[in-house]
């Protein structure tokens, strides 16, 4: 493909460990790529943004390489239009946010004028009018990541890359930052990729999920198609949660016209909830016992993996549902039934969102 | 031993650390006089280091059990550590002027005795490279020229020798003892220094000396004392007598020494 | 602002420091003793003290500049460009300290002098002899000196987090600019503590001075050569030198305030 970043490449980084993956981002989307550490991530990060080489195949973007050892082409990190937002920022501890936010343009020779110009938008485009002269010893982490985004997209890249951009994050700060980067990934026109080895964030940002494992991509799909038909276990445990985004308040959460019943009385507002699908539970008349989320539902496709079976549910509430093999075949359910589905609020995982979430 | 001294301004923290140096490294002995057992501390002025090192070997070789310690330095800074106190059991000087300090605050335990004399010469590099033949030669601009520092004897019986030959030398470095001179020279670094002929004839071929005309030469010499209390001290004495001695002229006159 | 209480320090290492300042102070305090205060004027306007000060302040100028230019970029290849023999590289770098002053000047003598490895090319070029000169004098004490930059300024770098840079080159930086406005400033203390010991290491030099470079007053004879030569006659002299090295230290060592040492 000719617009937007293609990357597929090796690389070896010790005699046991060698990384080959294949990623094709198109422009104005975005892609999230999760996995353990030590998976490879970082190496990815350093390869795209030029910080490191690769030993086969070629990195290239919009038709241009960046990076191709078989046609000696290597573009250093300097001319590659790249930015990379860092874990913790990386914001230059002696310089201060207006100083930070403008090294790049300063750097790429832009006028100073303009450049002022360009800082003070992005400063109010990351909510951090005012902060200019703080330094980054000053900022919270929340802030500090806002900083390291307008440091990344004022430069209009053709790809932006945010590395684990919420791990030294606290939760309350994550929301909001996410929210924020949710925004600015809807307007920017490049190719973005996110890494995580947090689910959340990848399923949340991410238009495809590439999952990594030991220098290999074993499944690359939307979120719901990995969660429904994960190709590894890491994936069925990590990357194939449920995650459904609705309105707490009281000890319920309103996911559209659906109510569910979570533990947390004193939680309210937008939020995000997850479960994993091993917690749902499938009956094939109406369960009466002590869970407090039972409904009716229709199950619109089972995928078996094995001795598990992952269900994938219907109105009101999507979800996905793992049981055995065994029992689907004992409760004799296929495609179209109706099965009720039961779920204790217990095993509801809420975490407070950005209205953007929603 | 707090004699004090018409000039206040001799208050000598140096000394007093060399002094304490001394001590330490006689810890054998700790700070008493010598006596049957403990070892002979000799003070010797620079120029005399190689003769004194044999003349201590074979003073030795001929009374076993017996240990002589070298203390090789300047003769000023000699002087001046034996009164602050040091342990020090005999005393070579290339001065009058240094012994006569030493006598002055009461520390010479016998009369001074004059065992040798020195003049000096003009050391050049194997061959002469700047063709210099005589004193007049240290005015020359071109020339790399050294002598000793003014403050210890050899430098001082260098600008005596300068005046006696009514020169003013154009000196480029004035070291602090005649052998980092001989080692310039050796190395051709320097094109001509002052030092004493017991130099040139120690430096064994290294480098080549000038013959300073009387007429211009000054004349060390070369003192030696025993050093302590008014009691006896019959190893100090022997070994004074040793380097009185025709065995010990002989080493001294193999030294380049000219003897009294 | 409530302030938290320190964790107490085990007291047999503040009795073991206690010990080791007064191991420091002692002898500047017999220095101060020794002193006659009343001809300290005398000595001071004298022109061997005045002669000895300016060389030594000059030549340890001179010296910690020279010491900078080449330093710091040693300390950066050694720190940041990966090559063979790296550790050989860095021993030979670091020799001036181990190696006794005396030994350096003379192996400067075996190189630099007249007959030398590269003195005596140099000579008959040029006719330029560099010992018994003041310039003998910079390169006497920037060699024993130049090793106290190298290695701070290589740990200082070896210690700076590798992304800093990453993150400057991603953004456009090219290696100049990066090492101007990201690097260097970061590593800015370092390089002031290590300009103070070069500078006091310099000011401090003996044994490499006397031996390649003569000790003429007025043209080589700084002020450790002057002490040395005072002792040997002149002891009011000598303590007056040694006072006025221990203010002027002193001075140059306490303007550069505790932040400066570490991190801002």
């Amino acid at each position: 493909m000719t617009s937007g970043l293609d990357a597929s490449f090796v690389i070896r980084r010790s005699e046991s460990f060698a990384l080959n993956v294949s990623l094709q981002v198109a422009r104005g989307s975005t892609h999230a790529l999760i996995g353990p550490n030590g998976a490879g991530k970082s190496t990815i990060v350093e390869a795209i943004a030029g910080l490191l080489a690769v030993d086969d195949g070629s990195i290239g973007v919009d038709g241009v390489t960046w990076d191709d050892p078989s046609s000696g082409v290597y573009l250093s990190p300097q001319v590659r239009s790249v930015a990379v937002m860092f874990q913790d920022g990386v914001l230059f501890p002696h310089l201060s946010v207006s100083q930070n936010v403008a090294f790049g343009p300063m750097s790429r020779g832009m006028p100073r004028a303009e450049v002022r110009t360009r800082v003070a938008d992005w400063l109010r485009n990351v909510d951090l009018a005012g902060f200019d002269d703080r330094l980054p010893s000053e900022l919270s982490g929340g802030e500090a990541q806002r900083v390291a985004l307008a440091r990344a997209l004022i430069l209009d890249p053709d790809v932006l890359i945010l590395d684990e951009p919420f791990a030294s994050l606290d939760v309350s700060s994550r929301s909001s930052v996410r929210g924020l980067i949710q925004q600015r990934l809807a307007m920017f026109k490049g190719a973005a990729v996110v890494i995580s080895h947090d689910p959340t964030e990848a399923l949340l940002l991410g238009d495809v999920v590439h999952v990594l494992e030991a220098g290999t991509i074993v499944q690359s799909g939307t979120p719901s198609s990995i969660r429904l038909s994960p190709a590894t276990d890491y994936v069925a445990d990590v990357a194939g949660v449920n995650l459904v985004r609705g309105f707490a308040g009281g000890g319920q959460v309103a996911v559209g016209t659906h109510e569910l019943a979570i533990v947390d009385h004193d939680v309210s507002g937008s939020v995000l909830v997850s479960f994993h699908p091993r917690t749902v539970t499938l009956h094939p008349d109406e369960p009466r016992g002590s869970a407090r989320n039972t409904w009716r539902t229709t199950i619109e496709s089972i995928e078996p993996r094995g001795e598990t079976v992952r269900v994938q549910l219907g109105a009101p509430m999507a979800l996905t549902a793992e049981v055995t093999a065994s029992a689907i075949a004992s409760l004799d359910l296929s495609e179209g039934s109706a099965v009720y589905v039961s779920i204790k609020a217990t095993e509801l995982s809420v975490e407070s969102a950005a209205i953007s979430d929603v | 031993m707090s004699r004090r001294d018409p000039n206040p301004q001799h208050r000598r923290v140096s000394i007093r650390l060399g002094v304490l140096a001394l001590c330490l490294g006689l810890a054998a002995s700790a700070c008493s006089a010598s006596d049957e057992g403990a070892p002979l501390v000799v003070s010797a002025a620079s120029s005399l280091a190689g003769a004194f090192e044999e003349l201590a070997r074979s003073f030795e070789s001929t009374s076993p059990g017996i240990e002589v310690q070298l203390n090789v330095a300047g003769s000023t800074r000699l002087a001046e550590q034996i009164v602050e106190g040091a342990p020090v059991d005999v005393f070579a000087s290339a001065n009058i002027a240094a012994i006569d300090r030493v006598v002055d605050s009461g520390d010479a335990a016998t009369q001074v005795v004059v065992f040798a004399h020195n003049t000096m010469a003009i050391g050049v590099p194997p061959g002469n490279p700047a063709n210099v033949a005589s004193l007049t030669d240290f005015d020359r601009h071109a020339l790399i020229l050294g002598a000793c520092a003014s403050a210890v004897p050899c430098g001082s019986y260098s600008d005596a020798a300068f005046s006696k030959a009514g020169v003013t030398p154009v000196l480029d470095t004035r070291e602090p003892d005649a052998g980092a001179l001989v080692l310039k020279l050796g190395l051709g670094e320097v094109d001509a220094g002052v030092i004493y002929v017991s130099d040139v004839v120690g430096a064994a071929g290294a480098i080549d000396g000038i013959d300073i005309p009387p007429s211009e030469n000054v004349r060390a010499t070369y003192p030696i004392a025993v050093i302590g209390d008014s009691g006896t001290h019959p190893l100090a004495d022997a070994f004074v007598a040793f380097v009185l001695s025709d065995d010990g002229r002989a080493v001294l006159a193999s030294y380049g020494f000219d003897l009294p | 602002m409530t302030r938290r209480v320190p964790t107490k320090p085990p007291i047999a290492l503040v009795a073991l420091a206690i010990v080791g300042v007064l191991f420091f102070l002692i002898p500047i305090v017999g220095l101060l003793v020794q002193t006659e205060w009343s001809e300290l004027p005398t000595h001071l306007s004298s022109d061997i003290v005045l002669d000895a000060l300016r060389l030594s302040l000059i030549a340890s100028v001179l010296a910690t500049v020279l010491a900078a230019v080449v330093g710091i970029p040693i300390a950066y290849v050694l720190a940041r460009v990966p090559f063979r023999g790296k550790s050989l590289v860095r021993a030979l770098v670091l020799l001036p300290i181990v190696l006794p002053p005396v030994v350096g000047g003379a192996a400067l003598l075996f190189a630099l002098g007249r007959r030398g490895v590269v003195g005596e090319p140099l000579y008959d070029a040029t006719g330029i002899v560099l010992p018994f000169s003041m310039a003998g004098v910079v390169i006497a004490v920037t060699f024993v000196a130049m090793p106290f930059i190298v290695l701070t300024v290589e740990a200082a770098l070896r210690n700076l987090d590798v992304r800093y840079e990453g993150a400057a080159a991603s953004l456009g930086a090219g290696s100049w600019t990066s090492l101007r406005r990201v690097t260097l400033p970061l590593i800015a203390p370092a390089i002031v503590s290590g300009l103070a010991l070069t500078w006091a290491r310099a000011f401090g030099e003996f044994g490499a001075t006397i031996t390649f470079a003569g000790n003429i007053q007025g043209r080589t004879q700084t002020m450790p050569l002057a002490v040395f030569v005072a002792l040997e006659s002149d002891r009011g002299a000598a303590t007056a030198i040694s006072l006025v090295m221990v203010v002027v230290a002193v001075l140059v060592l306490v303007l550069l305030r505790d932040r400066w040492w570490g991190k801002r």
